[in-house]
């Protein structure tokens, strides 16, 4: 059992630094609400530290193990022409002459 | 019994011997919507009313005219005697987080409150290639993230039609309330911790979550890829069966989906079950959760009722001809959650990255000055609370100086969930177990509102479904009785890889065990009123 109820690991910084990295935007309250959230699904996902695990214990992707005899065959990678394309540029936001429109992208020089 | 009451084998059967049209199959099932549903789902903020607190609010959108169209080819087909396919006029709802192309395929998010699938999923297209009638799609938690749907951007969100003041559970809640109200005989779900199951359980339904790789994913709007699967919600075995048969099997558009024949899922249904090995853990009578207040874990027996429910399903399978091994360890069980916390938002926050406001879905109207602006307008703008908490914790414990810590730790903890099972259902093994028997859920549905908002607290009713799709294994929960406040009780088999036919066939044969109890009469509160 782990008694952490006061450590909060996600602290506002690191918060602040996740939601940079994520694309994200937050208001106060909504901020507020999910560094909480955050912090009490710590506290389970910290439960994990205590079992005993040896170094040779496998680590599992997926649970059902995908034998060759049930593994499909890889498809030959060949070109094939959309069959509506326009459809999916009707999708976009913003399209001109078959090109999806963003804003300015900004360029940073690589030193 | 009205037509939409009817299972699904029964009425493809009626279809297909002229006795009623796919058209009047059709028509019935409309006219219950109509009946029973209240207003679709919307992104605009919504205004309660008495009224909404009396409908189920399964759908989002509905299509009655692509199942119009169906309808006419099933009842040509039959006119010129054709094979109009196994599930011929049979009226099913998808789960709005499915690609249809020409649908609004939402997902249940303002960020794809506008996106108009281009193609369709496979499981659809073999549903519908096999004469089955698309009535819409329904309601979900936000990009299925929830127990409960009260997180979908579209509201009002469902409601229970056994109680309309209880949550459906979720996320294939709209899918589990649609089919409990008869609103469409199936509804095509997907469970990634539980979110076929814990609905069906919560709706008095049934509800199967196939091996992982049984059914395709094409089409599929990812939530946690090595742990979603499709699989059918019914009223019975013999249509979730029927349902299997149909939607899967290998797909050269799923690198995943396994390459493995399909059997007959309907064969064994009838066959008998003496001498299947069946195990009662006792891990799967208790739960382990965190206090809110103290923020210390603890441990708690499942409600007296619902471990009667399982403990006389147990003694209806042993009168089948069933052995009932008790005290089988799965010492791993608790794990589950935490081991989701970790592994699921690590997937969610990768899938959720191709949200952007660019090439679809929603994008911010704000004026902005450059891209990174616009990313995070419109994913601030488009997400809901809980994407947004999954991806920050998908970044959290997925970022270089954590990931040892926790994902791959947690990968390493799913090993051992893993190994659970297979030592179990070894049949060189101690136990040589047929199948699992367990509850589907710790609790009854619980009233809405009650725990929307603890992100914790909401993941654990999934302590007993997660597990399994840990595991990859299958499992199905079945109706099993009711609770005094009137609310169903699931019951839950689990088995080895690939074993649905099995599992299908011990779920058949308590149906038949327990066919004359009173329970099963009994009708939804929503389909009294209407």
């Amino acid at each position: 059992m782990s008694n952490n109820q006061q450590k909060q690991p996600i602290t506002p910084d690191l918060f602040d630094h996740l939601v940079t990295l994520a694309s994200l935007e937050l208001s106060q309250e909504e901020s507020e609400y999910l560094r909480q959230q955050l912090n009490n699904q710590m506290k389970a996902i910290d439960e994990l530290e205590a079992i005993p695990l040896s170094d040779e214990t496998a680590i599992t992707t997926h649970g059902v193990s995908y034998t060759p005899q049930i593994t499909p065959a890889i498809r030959d990678d060949q070109w094939q022409a959309c069959p509506n394309p326009e459809e999916i540029l009707a999708q976009a936001p913003e399209v001109r002459d078959g090109y999806v429109v963003v804003p300015d992208i900004p360029h940073t020089d690589l030193e | 019994m009205e037509l939409p009451d009817l299972p699904a084998h029964t009425l493809a059967y009626l279809i297909r011997r002229r006795e009623i049209s796919a058209m009047q199959a059709l028509d019935a099932a409309l006219e219950r919507i109509s009946a029973v549903d209240g207003r679709p789902g919307r992104l605009a903020p919504v205004d309660s009313s008495a009224e909404d607190a009396e409908k189920v609010h399964a759908f989002i959108t509905l299509t009655p005219e692509r199942a119009r169209a169906q309808a006419e080819q099933v009842d040509r087909k039959i006119s010129q005697g054709e094979d109009p396919g196994p599930l011929a006029g049979v009226p099913f709802t998808v789960k709005d987080i499915y690609c249809v192309q020409g649908t609004p395929s939402t997902a249940g998010s303002r960020i794809l409150g506008n996106f108009v699938a281009p193609y369709t999923a496979t499981p659809v297209s073999r549903l519908e290639a096999a004469g089955g009638l698309m009535l819409g799609k329904v309601n979900l938690d936000e990009f299925t993230y929830g127990s409960s749907n009260e997180s979908s951007a579209f509201q009002p969100s469902p409601r229970n039609p056994w109680n309309l003041e209880r949550v459906p559970g979720g996320s294939s809640g709209g899918s589990a309330a649609a089919v409990a109200a008869g609103e469409g005989a199936l509804s095509l779900g997907t469970d990634t911790a539980g979110s076929i199951r814990q609905p069906a359980a919560f709706c008095g339904v049934v509800g199967m979550k196939p091996t992982y790789g049984r059914v395709s994913r094409y089409g599929l709007i990812a939530f946690g890829s090595s742990l979603d699967c499709p699989g059918p919600v019914a009223s019975n075995v013999t249509d979730a069966a029927l349902m299997l048969n149909v939607i899967a099997g290998p797909d050269s558009h799923d690198g995943t989906a396994a390459n493995l024949a399909v059997p007959d899922f309907t064969k064994d249904l009838k066959k008998d079950i003496r001498g299947l090995r069946i195990g009662l853990s006792p891990d799967y009578f208790r739960i382990t959760y965190i206090d809110p207040l103290t923020g210390e874990f603890d441990q708690q027996p499942i409600s007296s009722e619902i471990e009667s429910a399982v403990l006389s399903a147990a003694g209806y399978l042993a009168q089948m001809g069933a052995d009932i091994v008790e005290d089988i360890p799965m010492p791993h069980t608790q794990y589950g959650v935490p081991v989701y916390f970790v592994i699921s938002r690590v997937e969610a926050a990768s899938n959720l990255h191709r949200y952007d406001g660019v090439k679809y879905g929603f994008r911010t109207p704000d004026r902005v000055a450059d891209l990174p602006e616009l990313y995070r307008k419109s994913r601030a703008e488009g997400f809901g609370i809980q994407p947004k908490l999954r991806i920050l914790m998908g970044m959290y414990v997925s970022a270089a100086q954590y990931s040892k810590q926790y994902y791959n730790r947690a990968l390493g903890v799913r090993t051992l969930i893993r190994n659970d099972f297979e030592q179990v259902f070894d049949p060189q093994g101690e136990h040589r177990l047929d199948a699992l028997l367990t509850p589907t859920t710790p609790t009854t549905a619980f009233p809405m509102g009650d725990i929307y908002g603890d992100s914790v607290l909401m993941q654990y009713a999934d302590q007993l479904t997660v597990p399994a799709n840990h595991a990859g294994v299958p499992g199905i929960s079945l109706p099993a009785g009711f609770a005094e406040d009137g609310l169903p009780i699931g019951v839950q088999l689990l088995g080895p890889d690939f074993s649905e036919a099995r599992l299908l066939q011990i779920g058949r044969a308590f149906e038949l065990a327990s066919e004359g109890e009173e329970w099963r009469k009994r009708r939804p509160a929503i389909l009294k009123t209407a």
